[in-house]
């Protein structure tokens, strides 16, 4: 992996991915609602790309996040966990080389969280057809965590525009987010 | 004397250091996992067999399962009704089976994550990654206490303030917002200060200038 990113945007990264596995791993001791997930996984991702903004940097956080969770051993743990994080943020970056500049922020972060929480939502589609569920049951479960996690995500994507805009009126972010 | 003696002594043969047994877990929790994917209900058995051997070895160590059994009993209740509304009573073994593979996909999982330190893990999956971002892990976990009580802090001043963030008032999802923008937001903007003065602090120490970067010692507790 040969990073373009200077020092400072790397640990930016970091440091939201740490954040990200933690709220996470407090979180589900409150709900039980699968889904809350994608609210953390979309908002972090988003504000790492508002932030650093380079194609590139959800995907890095997603990693990031999985390889620090399996390091804390946050959640079900095990290798599997990197899958979980890095999946939906690398649709998601990928997702963005097709549509960067086609809409304002607010509709592309709608647009992003809309194809993380599927790519989320086919991960667990993808498993449970490897495991033998039959294709009906696990297409039912393929649909009810896409209506719960875009629910989630699609809450989280509608703060962005906002936060970012915030962050710049401290000066924080280099350039203007559109 | 003593301590020529003792380096003549150890040198001589390998020894199975922790790291190299915390990469064999890692691999063994990979292959037991895809396993529950790939294999044959035939085979099902026998990795019952090695999953509750591991889970024994688990609860030996003092690691609870409940946490592990709650997300089972979860995935059967979600499961099971739609087996039984989707096919009927009849195929409803299969779905308990089913069940059981995505169980048995998490086990090793915990296993790892029971038996085995973050350290160590954090030192095996150093072996593939390049400096950089192994120095953004570390110091990442390393702050992670730092972080943390900021967050309680900025969370104990905003409620001091009045903002309608306390458990009672986070019950009515209205309030979720204020959330965002009381603590989250205060907490971003100092991670962005922090990661830009950390940056600058390894910069003035010459980090990345080197092509073969120097280590804390990893293994002296093991000594």
């Amino acid at each position: 992996m040969k990073s373009p990113f200077d020092l400072q945007d790397a640990l930016f990264i970091g440091f939201c991915a740490t954040l990200l596995v933690v709220l996470k791993s407090m979180l589900r001791l409150k709900l039980g609602l699968s889904g809350h997930s994608m609210f953390l996984m979309t908002f972090f991702y988003l504000i790492c790309y508002g932030v650093v903004n380079r194609v590139g940097a959800m995907t890095v956080c997603g990693l990031l996040a999985g390889l620090v969770a399996m390091m804390l051993s946050v959640g079900k743990g095990g290798p599997m966990i990197l899958l979980k994080f890095g999946l939906p943020a690398m649709a998601m970056d990928f997702a963005l080389l097709f549509m960067s500049g086609v809409f304002n922020l607010r509709w592309r972060s709608i647009v992003l969280a809309l194809i993380g929480t599927l790519a989320w939502a086919g991960k667990g589609l993808i498993s449970n057809l490897l495991i033998g569920m039959s294709g009906q049951v696990a297409l039912a479960e393929f649909g009810l965590s896409f209506i719960q996690g875009g629910m989630f995500a699609l809450a989280a994507a509608l703060l962005i525009p906002t936060v970012l805009s915030r962050l710049h009126a401290h000066d924080l972010l280099p350039n203007r987010p559109e | 004397m003593w301590a020529k003696e003792r380096k003549g002594v150890r040198q001589p043969y390998f020894r199975f250091s922790a790291s190299h047994y915390c990469a064999a877990a890692l691999l063994l929790s990979l292959v037991l996992s895809s396993g529950a994917f790939f294999l044959p209900n035939s085979a099902l058995g026998w990795l019952i067999v090695i999953d509750a051997i591991l889970v024994l070895h688990g609860v030996y160590l003092k690691n609870k399962v409940s946490a592990l059994l709650r997300i089972g009993l979860a995935q059967l209740a979600v499961t099971l009704p739609l087996y039984y509304l989707i096919h009927g009573e009849n195929q409803l073994l299969e779905g308990v089976i089913v069940v059981l593979r995505v169980f048995l996909a998490l086990l090793p999982g915990w296993w790892l994550s029971a038996t085995q330190k973050p350290e160590r893990i954090g030192e095996v999956l150093s072996w593939g990654l390049p400096t950089k971002w192994a120095f953004v892990i570390a110091a990442s976990i390393g702050l992670l206490p730092y972080m943390l009580q900021e967050t309680k802090e900025i969370y104990a001043m905003q409620c001091l303030r009045g903002a309608n963030i306390t458990p009672k008032a986070l019950r009515n999802p209205k309030n979720w917002p204020e959330l965002i923008y009381c603590v989250v937001l205060p907490v971003l903007i100092q991670l962005l200060k922090l990661s830009k003065q950390m940056a600058k602090a390894a910069k003035l120490r010459h980090f990345g200038s080197v092509a073969k970067p120097t280590h804390w010692p990893a293994t002296r507790e093991e000594e």
